[in-house]
C-alpha cells in the first residue's frame, strides 16, 4: 500500500538515462594474476520513451591465485561478457529489462534482470525495485566430464531522497539466493597439513545473503561533490561484512574532472572455513574469499573533455582511472605446496593495481 | 532452503508487478494529500550536476565492482550486479 501511495503522488517528469557511449581498456595486476581486455557500453534513446543499451567486456586472464596453483597448472583464460537491455519510460516510471551472458572455458553464466523505478513527491523521492534470475554452468577445463549447475536469484529495493538542494541520500536492500554448485572446482583443502587434492572443497548447496546500504552525496559550492556510503552484509554461511566507500569529485576549469576515492572492506570468515582442518568435515572451504580479511583501496580518475557540441556529440572525453588495492588475510596462509606447510595459519597479503583507460561520448 | 528461494522469488515478483501495474494504471487509487516539495525545481541546479550522480561513470563503476565482487564474500544493495565469474 505504501508503494501505491508513492506511485500516485504528483511528480515532475522522469527522464530516460542519458545517451552515451564508453569504450576502453582495463588492466588488473595482483596476487599472481593479470587480467586485461577491452570494454564498452553504449546507450541510445528513441522518441523520449524508449532506450536500448548494450555492453561488451573481455577479460584475458593469465597466472593463477595461490589457492589454485597447487590444484591446477598456471593457465591463461578468456572471458567474454555481453549485456543487452532496454528501458521504457511511462509517465514517471522507468522499466528496465536486461540480459547478461558471460562465457569462459570452464564457466557459462546467464542472467535476466528486471527493474522498475518511480519518481514521486515532485521528483524529491525515487523508489526502485527489481529482481534477477541467473543460471550458470560450471565446468573444469582439465576434466571434460565435470558439469555442475548454479542458479542465482536476487531481489532488491531502494529509495533515494532529496534532503536539501545540495544533498541526496539513498537506502538500498538486496537479498540474494544461490542454489547449486558453489565451490570453485579447482580449489583444495589441507587436513593436518596434507593437501586433499584439487576439487576437495565441499560447500553447502545453498547460500542466502542480505545486504543493506546507506549512502549520501553532497554538493560543494567550489564545484565539487563528496559521497559517502556504508554497506552491511550477512549470509547463511555466517559471513558478515562491512564496506565503506568515499568519493570526492572536483571540476577544474572547463575541461577537467578529477575524482579521488577510497574504500575499506572487512569480513568475518564462513563457519566452514579453515586454512588447515584437523579432520575431514561435511563442509570444508579454503577459499580466501570465505576467510576473515580486511582490504582497502585508494584510487583516482581524471576526465579531460576533448571537445563539446561538435556534430553529433555533446561532449567527448578521455578518462584515466588508477586504483591500488591491498588485501590482508587473518588466517589464510596462501601456501602453494606441502613444502610450505609450516606456514599454514599465517596471514597472506597481496596488493594489486587496476588501470582503466576509456573514451566517453555523450550525444 | 527451497522455501527461502520461493519466498524471495514470489515476494520480488509480486512487488515488482504491483509497482509496474500501479505505475501504468489509469485508474485512481487512494493517496495521501500531495506533499509540497521543499526543494523547488528551480533550486535543483546543483542536484542536476553530473558529479551529483552515484553512478556518473557506469562503465568504470561496473568494472570496479566486478574486481571487488570476485575477491570478496559480500555482494548486493546498490552495488553493481551481473553475471560471470572470472574469479580465479
Amino acid at each position: 500500500m505504501i508503494l501505491l501511495v508513492f506511485v500516485h503522488q504528483n511528480a515532475l517528469a522522469e527522464v530516460l538515462p542519458e545517451e552515451r557511449a564508453d569504450i576502453g581498456y582495463h588492466y588488473y595486476d595482483g596476487g599472481g594474476v593479470e587480467v586485461d581486455g577491452a570494454t564498452m557500453l553504449v546507450r541510445k534513446n528513441f522518441s523520449g520513451k524508449y532506450s536500448i543499451y548494450g555492453g561488451y567486456h573481455h577479460d584475458s586472464i593469465s597466472g593463477a591465485s595461490p589457492d589454485v596453483l597447487a590444484g591446477a597448472s598456471e593457465y591463461t583464460e578468456e572471458r567474454d561478457e555481453y549485456t543487452l537491455g532496454g528501458t521504457y519510460l511511462y509517465d514517471n516510471t522507468l522499466m528496465d529489462l536486461s540480459y547478461t551472458y558471460s562465457d569462459e572455458d570452464d564457466y557459462e553464466s546467464n542472467m535476466v534482470s528486471f527493474d522498475v523505478s518511480h519518481e514521486a513527491f515532485g521528483a524529491m523521492t525515487k523508489v526502485n525495485i527489481g529482481a534477477s534470475v541467473g543460471s550458470d554452468d560450471v565446468e573444469r577445463s582439465d576434466l571434460p566430464s565435470f558439469a555442475e549447475d548454479l542458479d542465482r536469484y536476487s531481489f532488491r529495493a531502494g529509495i533515494s531522497q532529496v534532503i536539501t538542494k545540495t544533498f541526496v541520500m539513498a537506502l538500498d536492500y538486496e537479498a540474494t539466493v544461490e542454489e547449486g554448485f558453489l565451490n570453485n572446482p579447482y580449489r583444495f583443502v589441507f587436513v593436518n597439513g596434507v593437501s586433499q587434492g584439487s576439487g576437495s572443497e565441499e560447500y553447502p548447496d545453498t547460500r542466502t545473503g542480505q545486504a543493506y546500504s546507506i549512502k549520501g552525496i553532497k554538493y560543494w559550492q567550489h564545484r565539487a561533490s563528496t559521497s559517502l556510503g556504508y554497506r552491511f552484509y550477512r549470509d547463511t554461511w555466517d559471513i558478515t561484512s562491512s564496506t565503506v566507500d568515499l568519493n570526492y569529485s572536483q571540476y577544474i576549469g572547463n575541461q577537467w574532472v578529477v575524482d579521488v576515492y577510497g574504500r575499506y572492506y572487512t569480513q568475518d570468515e564462513a563457519d566452514f572455513f579453515s586454512d588447515n582442518f584437523s579432520s575431514r568435515l561435511r563442509y570444508m572451504a579454503r577459499d580466501k574469499e570465505l576467510s576473515s580479511f580486511d582490504s582497502f583501496a585508494i584510487g583516482g580518475r581524471v576526465r579531460y573533455d576533448l571537445f563539446k557540441d561538435y556534430k553529433y556529440f555533446r561532449t567527448v572525453s578521455l578518462n584515466l582511472a588508477v586504483e591500488y588495492l591491498d588485501f590482508d588475510y587473518d588466517d589464510y596462509s596462501g601456501i602453494e605446496s606441502v613444502a610450505d606447510v609450516g606456514e599454514l595459519g599465517s596471514g597472506y597479503t597481496f596488493d594489486a593495481t587496476t588501470i582503466q583507460f576509456y573514451l566517453s561520448a555523450w550525444f | 532452503m527451497f522455501s527461502n528461494i520461493k519466498k524471495i522469488l514470489s515476494t520480488s515478483i509480486f512487488l515488482t508487478l504491483i509497482l509496474t501495474m500501479a505505475a501504468c494504471s489509469s485508474f485512481s487509487l487512494p493517496s495521501l494529500p500531495d506533499i509540497e516539495p521543499w526543494v523547488a525545481p528551480y533550486e535543483r541546479e546543483y542536484l542536476a550536476d553530473p558529479i551529483m550522480s552515484f553512478n556518473k561513470d557506469p562503465l568504470s563503476n561496473k568494472y570496479r565492482q566486478h574486481v571487488f565482487n570476485t575477491r570478496e564474500g559480500a555482494k548486493g544493495a546498490g552495488y553493481a550486479h551481473g553475471g560471470g565469474c572470472g574469479c580465479n
